[in-house]
């Protein structure tokens, strides 16, 4: 594997090492791996304790796989080390899961022997106007530039179509020189493309979803919450929008790099900002939904615990008619898999991703 | 303008929310022609069944507070409120009479019962928020 190589797929790893870690410390502070908590709580420091447990044996974990794998992948090629990332990757969310289960029973024996009493809420708020989709997310005529650069790229192969090579490099070895070939067809020239619409489905698809999704109301301050609630769809739909279309001018760069020839260096340059980019921009809007208080709103008619299965990332609720509901964190939102219509959503959503991951795999061989 | 609705209260669901409509047209919050949101998106917001949304929209529909257009959906009737109707009449007659026996029998003075009924006539029409 080059160096390259090496510095993007071990920063994939660091990037995910580091969001599993401190999974612990974002979204709803009354939240304790999925136990609700009192507002008393959060002064306790068996409660500190616990979220620090998780951090230390997670991320040591994580640090420990992940030295291995760079020491162990350094001279092997670029299959094989992106098989034994995507192990190590794999392994670390299996050991996630289960630090986040022994915390969980942690958690819920903490509140046992504490005693800790959350009374759920029997009020019910929502905006008359605020209820309507319009404004909480941007319009979806910029996708049109989305699908402008995509027309683009597809455009620039149509005109240069004779001018690429009968045998498309989709490799650069070590020696500088490429090393794997695949030949010229219709499917092959244009499966960037394919995923490049793919990608621009599922984004599309995000911000519908946003847009759907119940605005959750705290009936103390309901003007405010409103506001922040807006503002925080707003921010979620603009960080979506300007992601995908990084990665869709990433994926246009790279068809530029195969078919025409153009420099390597570029388009290796491009995809170290693009994933500097994609983690900085992440942890920003994190932060700044701390820093703001955006990411504090409970959703009352999903809080229950009995909702949640999956170690709460799954909600389940059929007395509920809502689609998508913001997700037990308050990070993002999810499906309402008692809604069958959900079920569909769900399956659509991990449909085009796997079609994009196997076009992807197959157009590679 | 916004919904509130206690799930515990003795009112049903249903009730309150239309209750909470009636209220928020009385106080101009609520103005002629604004549209309301469908059954399924209120339903959603508030987390609560379609049909005791639906209950509601359509007991408001039958009275003439709420219209269904073409393009808007579910508005506020745009041509003006229904008035006073003999089975409000007595409907008012209905509720007003247990709360007067029980001002009576507590003591309250006619009058005092007559300003307690004009205050909270006044403060219902004043449009809320101010403007």
């Amino acid at each position: 594997m080059t160096v390259p190589e090496t510095i993007i797929i071990s920063s994939f790893y660091l990037f995910i090492a580091l969001m599993i870690s401190i999974q612990s410390y974002i979204g709803l502070r009354t939240l304790l791996f999925g136990i609700t908590l009192p507002a008393e709580a959060l002064q306790d420091t068996a409660v500190r304790g616990i979220r620090r447990k998780y951090v230390l044996l997670t991320g040591g974990f994580a640090i420990a796989t992940g030295v291995t794998c760079f020491l162990v992948t350094r001279h092997q090629t670029t299959s094989q080390s992106f098989l034994y990332w995507a192990a190590a990757i794999l392994l670390l969310i299996i050991v996630s899961f289960l630090t986040n289960w022994i915390s969980r029973i942690s958690a819920r024996r903490l509140k046992a022997a504490r005693g800790w009493q959350v009374a759920v809420q029997t009020k019910r708020t929502a905006s008359l106007v605020a209820g309507r989709s319009h404004g909480s997310v941007l319009s979806f005529w910029w996708f049109t530039v989305h699908v402008a650069v995509m027309a683009f790229c597809i455009f620039f192969v149509a005109v240069r179509w004779d001018d690429i090579p009968q045998s498309i490099a989709v490799h650069m070895g070590r020696s500088g020189f490429p090393d794997q070939y695949i030949d010229k067809s219709v499917r092959t020239v244009f499966m960037i493309n394919i995923v490049q619409a793919l990608m621009i489905v599922f984004f599309a698809g995000y911000n519908l979803m946003i847009s759907r999704a119940r605005t959750s109301l705290d009936s103390q301050d309901r003007e405010g919450s409103l506001r922040k609630q807006l503002k925080r769809k707003k921010i979620y739909s603009i960080t979506a929008w300007g992601i995908s279309l990084l990665g869709i001018a990433n994926l246009g760069l790279l068809q530029a790099v195969m078919l025409y020839g153009w420099n390597l260096n570029l388009l290796l340059r491009y995809n170290i900002s693009f994933t500097a980019v994609f983690f900085l921009t992440l942890i920003g809007v994190l932060l700044y939904l701390r820093f703001r208080d955006l990411d504090q709103q409970k959703d009352v008619p999903s809080e229950e615990e009995r909702h949640w299965k999956w170690l709460g990332s799954i909600y389940v609720n059929p007395e509920d008619p809502a689609l998508f509901v913001p997700d037990r964190y308050g990070l993002g939102w999810t499906i309402n898999m008692a809604n069958s219509l959900g079920k569909t959503i769900a399956a659509a959503m991990v449909a085009v991703l796997v079609t994009a991951i196997l076009v992807i795999i197959f157009n590679f061989r | 303008m916004f919904i509130e609705l206690d799930l515990q209260s003795e009112t049903p669901i249903y009730a309150q929310l239309v209750d909470q409509i009636v209220e928020g047209i009385a106080s101009g919050e609520l103005k002629r022609g604004d549209p309301l949101p469908s059954v399924r998106r209120l339903a959603e917001e508030l987390g609560i069944n379609l049909h005791t949304v639906n209950k509601s929209y359509n007991l408001l529909k039958q009275e003439g507070f709420l219209q269904v257009h073409r393009k808007q959906g579910v508005i506020v009737h745009p041509d003006g409120m229904p008035g006073v109707t003999e089975a409000f009449e007595a409907k008012l007659q209905r509720q007003l009479r247990s709360l007067a026996a029980e001002a009576a029998v507590r003591g309250m003075t006619e009058e005092a019962f007559t300003e307690e009924s004009r205050s909270v006539y006044r403060d219902t029409i004043t449009n809320r928020g101010g403007g």
